[in-house]
């Protein structure tokens, strides 16, 4: 009984979080010119994937696309290894001047970005590292939300493993990749999926760093798509579910591992 | 290496950078342009609309700009009188009497830039609803009192039949639409020496009183809901622009409308509208300039002008004979917009028109939607042009002497805050496996992030422009000026409520549902990966599609209506008292599906063990959450409302594609603020300065949160 009204209530809710996606999909399927008089049709009486073809045929969108899975791919696994990395020294190490480091990684994450833009941008000229993958991916290699994410999580680990370990002779590698890392799990598939999102929907560095048709992302495509043919719903919407949707199936695909990645981390004492 | 040898063997690379052409119909122009020109080598890219500017600004402060680039006429003042661009007035003195234009890219008698397409605004009218309202649809209204009594007409005929639209609740066109009808009374701005501001005068009365007497008719709304609503046959006229050709033709072909020049309070009065456009300048430090001034004279041609405006059918050339080509004659629309562009004349080029116009735009939503008086509303805004004008004039600056004071200051704080860091009084170097750990990160992290954040302390204490690069100390006056600039602290107010509002919504419903779902309900994983789906979409993409579901004929009206609810007018976003609380609707919305992952990691934590335990003890559900589950959770709490007030606190994307800061600067935040005064007023050092302030409120918030979350355990 008790369940069955918390089922309901969490399914409203779900219907209430989904609906305005349901709307951007059921949108995009509209025949173009027949919005205004169809603008609130919950289900397109005319469906069309035209829309796609043409936001998909603009421009080298198969380029955009590998360009955004390659960069967001590497930023994602250097996050999940550096962060760890970096938050289990801060965590687990007593290092000079670790309280002033801590202290500015809050700081960066304070600056708004349109602040660093500017002299980041000085940086990658001076590397030379203008319009090439250097310059999207070195810079979010090591991103100080999920430095701070995983430190509050491993300082909720019990150290008892730790010394364990440590008694039997393990390396700090060893037991950091071995022992720390697999119970820290969860809270890695947090920075896992969390960052590949972020990498993914970036737009104002890929935008600003690359100058070439080949090093474009997927959102400087369809940003420049939208610009040169002016704001018409359908096609917006039809571009918005092609950033979307891969995303949405990798993230369907693999609910379940992440998932399993959120429960096998459980510490039962 | 080539046939003839010629000692040219490197070819010159020109770099262009441009909005307007798609770079499927660059290609063979550019072609085109190479083989006349072998020695050329063109690398156009094409840039976007929202961030284009962005993109030019960062290149000029790096010095990788391109040798040619388009700016927008709006831009033109800065653009040129910033020293940035180079002058062309002798070699455009020929050309000076052939095009349209020149204004805005000319200070004195110094030209910097060749306009290239250009664009104004007219009289749209819808000729079915004429005919309907039993007027002329031949004849469109050419007087003030004409323009009155068709729309008069024509509002009568149903009640969502709109007689006229008026532009409001935006910063970008109302104010377009308004001047045209100022200047054919009489009236401007500023003075033709752009030195006093002549906008409280009887012709502003009047046109603003025009406006009133218009309003019973009218739709008030965005220009982008006003044309939709034209495109549908809704609104019998309105001043818009050429693009309306393009979308009209692709959401509703049939609509029979014509276009005629700006109504004029007297009968055969040369009607006068708005012009502007986009101008092709060279780079001052440019390597080839005779190249790059070849190049934009081939953009310019009459082929390639008039080719652009024909493929576009948005834009005209500049060329005024082009603009008396056949195809203007065949095409009775296209002939109405030429016809236009002839009288058309730029705003005033003033430096300071940027923000100008901003004020201009308030000043008709405060006539229009607050219904303050004319007299009232027209004297305080004149006052605040008259404010803009003093300050663009002579900047207020705080004398030099009092650097060295400052600097020492800045320097004991910085010394006092390394005494309260310096950690464990114990503490060694450290391991060398820490080092292996941490330093990665600590190379990167000097490299992108200190260094950056140095650089614009440093400039937040000196008056930099960005297009001039020049550059001096100024103490703190980037600081005091923008605290006592009732604007930023207008932007702070939204920005607190924004946090305030939208935390403890965002928190509670994450929390809320993570414990649900965790309690065990069938389809557990389905509710695991639902919620965090809308998490998937970029929040440009989320701006977008809210502001479509909240827009006036949109699905959240439609449902309201639906259920006999009553809905704001004006619509959410464009309404002053909406406008934030929808956003933040959307934000608490798109945010705690993601907030509502990380308590679902966090509740994987906490032992069974500890449930089990009470259960036995005999303890409910809610006393479990209350002495459980929320103690267990409490440092991941700690983060979510540190890490989620300092994302609030930072709202920009929804802000600049939603609402650009308005209705009437209601939903202008600090990062937005923030963003006009460094990317388009070009003071960097008072963007910093805002940032910086910024960064210390949250660092204030960040620290008593953590205060006051540690000690409640």
């Amino acid at each position: 009984m008790k369940k069955g009204i918390i089922f309901i209530f969490l399914f409203c809710s779900l219907l209430i979080s989904l609906f305005p996606l349901y709307l951007m999909f059921t949108t995009s399927l509209k025949p173009e010119g027949s919005l205004l008089t169809a603008m609130n049709e919950l289900w397109p009486r005319e469906f069309t994937f035209k829309n796609y073809w043409d936001v998909w045929m603009s421009g080298p969108f198969d380029r955009y696309f590998l360009n955004s899975v390659g960069v967001a791919l590497v930023i994602t696994l250097g996050n999940v290894f550096l962060a760890l990395m970096v938050a289990y020294a801060f965590v687990r190490r007593s290092f000079i001047g670790k309280k002033l480091l801590f202290g500015t990684v809050l700081l960066t994450l304070m600056m708004p970005a349109q602040i660093v833009m500017v002299p980041t941008f000085i940086v990658m000229k001076h590397f030379g590292w203008l319009n090439t993958y250097w310059a999207l991916i070195i810079p979010s290699l090591v991103l100080p939300f999920n430095i701070f994410l995983l430190i509050q999580y491993l300082k909720s680990l019990p150290l008892s493993l730790e010394e364990a370990a440590r008694l039997d002779g393990a390396s700090p590698f060893q037991i950091l990749f071995k022992i720390v890392m697999p119970l820290t799990k969860p809270a890695l598939a947090v920075v896992g999926i969390n960052t590949f999102l972020g990498a993914w929907n970036t737009f104002l560095y890929p935008f600003l760093l690359t100058n070439t048709t080949e090093m474009r992302t997927l959102p400087v495509g369809l940003a420049l798509y939208k610009g040169v043919h002016g704001v018409d719903w359908v096609h917006l919407m039809a571009g918005s579910c092609l950033a979307a949707g891969p995303v949405i199936l990798v993230f369907l695909i693999f609910q379940k591992l992440i998932i399993a990645g959120l429960t096998a981390g459980a510490v039962k004492e | 290496m080539s046939v003839c040898g010629v000692a040219q063997t490197l070819p010159i690379d020109l770099h262009v950078w441009q909005f307007s052409i798609d770079e499927e119909q660059a290609r063979p122009l550019i072609v085109k342009f190479e083989k006349k020109h072998p020695y050329i080598k063109v690398h156009m890219q094409q840039l976007s609309w929202d961030f284009g500017n962005d993109k030019i600004i960062t290149s000029l402060i790096a010095g990788n700009a391109p040798d040619v680039f388009e700016i927008g006429s709006t831009w033109g003042p800065h653009f040129s009188q910033s020293g940035v661009l180079k002058e062309i007035t002798r070699e455009t003195a020929p050309y000076r009497n052939q095009y349209l234009m020149w204004e805005p890219v000319m200070v004195q008698d110094k030209v910097y830039g060749f306009p290239w397409l250009v664009g104004t605004r007219f009289l749209f009218y819808n000729k079915t609803l004429f005919e309907k309202a039993g007027l002329d649809p031949s004849r469109p209204p050419r007087t003030w009192n004409e323009l009155l009594g068709a729309a008069q007409k024509i509002k009568a005929l149903s009640v969502d039949t709109y007689g006229y639209g008026i532009s409001v609740a935006e910063e970008f066109s109302p104010w377009h639409t308004f001047i045209p009808y100022l200047w054919n009374s009489g009236g401007d701005v500023l003075s033709p020496d752009l030195k006093t501001v002549v906008l409280n005068s009887k012709p502003a009365h009047q046109t603003l009183s025009f406006y009133q007497r218009l309003k019973p008719y009218a739709l008030l709304n965005r220009q982008e809901q006003i044309d939709q609503l034209f495109a549908a046959g809704k609104v019998g006229m309105m001043l818009s622009g050429a693009w309306n050709f393009k979308s009209i033709q692709k959401t509703n072909s049939s609509l029979d409308y014509g276009v005629s020049p700006v109504p004029t309070p007297q009968p055969s009065q040369p009607p006068i509208s708005f012009g502007g456009g986009e101008m092709l300048v060279i780079l001052n430090k440019t390597k080839h300039p005779k190249e790059a001034f070849e190049f934009v004279r081939f953009l310019t041609s009459y082929e390639i002008e008039l080719g652009l405006s024909r493929t576009q059918r948005n834009v005209l050339p500049s060329l005024k004979a082009a603009l008396k080509d056949p195809f203007f004659k065949e095409d009775s629309r296209m002939k109405g917009f030429a016809q236009q562009m002839l009288t058309a004349k730029a705003p005033p080029t003033h430096v300071g028109w940027i923000k100008m116009e901003k004020v201009l735009s308030s000043l008709i939503d405060r006539v229009m939607l607050q219904n303050e008086p004319i007299a009232k509303a027209l004297e305080e805004t004149s006052g605040q042009v008259s404010q803009i004008l003093n300050q663009t004039q002579k900047r207020g600056a705080i004398s030099d002497e009092r650097l060295a004071v400052w600097i020492l200051i800045l320097l004991l704080i910085l010394i006092l805050s390394l005494w309260l860091f310096r950690g464990d009084r114990t503490a060694r170097l450290g391991e060398i496996s820490t080092w292996v750990l941490v330093l990665p990160w600590v190379g990167l992290f000097l490299v992108f992030s200190l260094y950056p954040l140095l650089y614009s302390l440093v400039i937040s204490f000196s008056d930099y422009n960005v297009l001039t690069s020049r550059f001096s100390f100024s103490g703190l006056s980037n600081y005091i000026l923008t605290l006592r600039d009732p604007e930023f602290l207008k932007a702070l107010g939204h920005t607190l409520f924004f946090a305030v509002g939208t935390v403890p919504f965002t928190l509670g419903i994450s929390i809320g549902l993570a414990v649900l779902i965790q309690r065990g309900v069938p389809w557990k994983s389905l509710f695991q990966a639902g919620f965090f789906l809308p998490v998937v979409t970029s929040i440009i993409v989320i701006a977008t599609l809210f502001t479509f579901f909240y827009s006036e004929n949109g699905f959240l009206n439609f449902i309201l209506t639906a259920f006999g609810l009553p809905k704001p007018n004006p619509s959410w976003l464009i309404n002053r008292e909406w406008a934030l609380l929808s956003i933040m609707a959307m934000a608490v919305w798109s945010s705690s599906g993601y907030y509502l992952i990380l308590f679902l990691a966090a509740l994987q934590s906490i032992p069974s063990s500890l449930y089990e335990a009470s259960r036995l003890d005999g303890a409910n559900h809610l006393q479990q959450f209350l002495k459980i589950t929320l103690p267990q959770l409490k440092p991941m709490i700690l983060f979510v409302v540190v890490i989620n007030t300092i994302n609030s606190l930072q709202v920009f994307p929804e802000i600049f594609t939603m609402t650009k800061g308005g209705p009437a600067r209601s939903t202008t935040t600090i990062v937005y603020y923030l963003y006009e005064k460094g990317f388009s007023e070009f003071q960097m050092g008072t963007a910093s300065a805002v940032a910086y302030l910024l960064a210390l409120l949250m660092g204030v918030f960040a620290y008593f949160q953590m205060k006051v979350l540690r000690e409640k355990s």
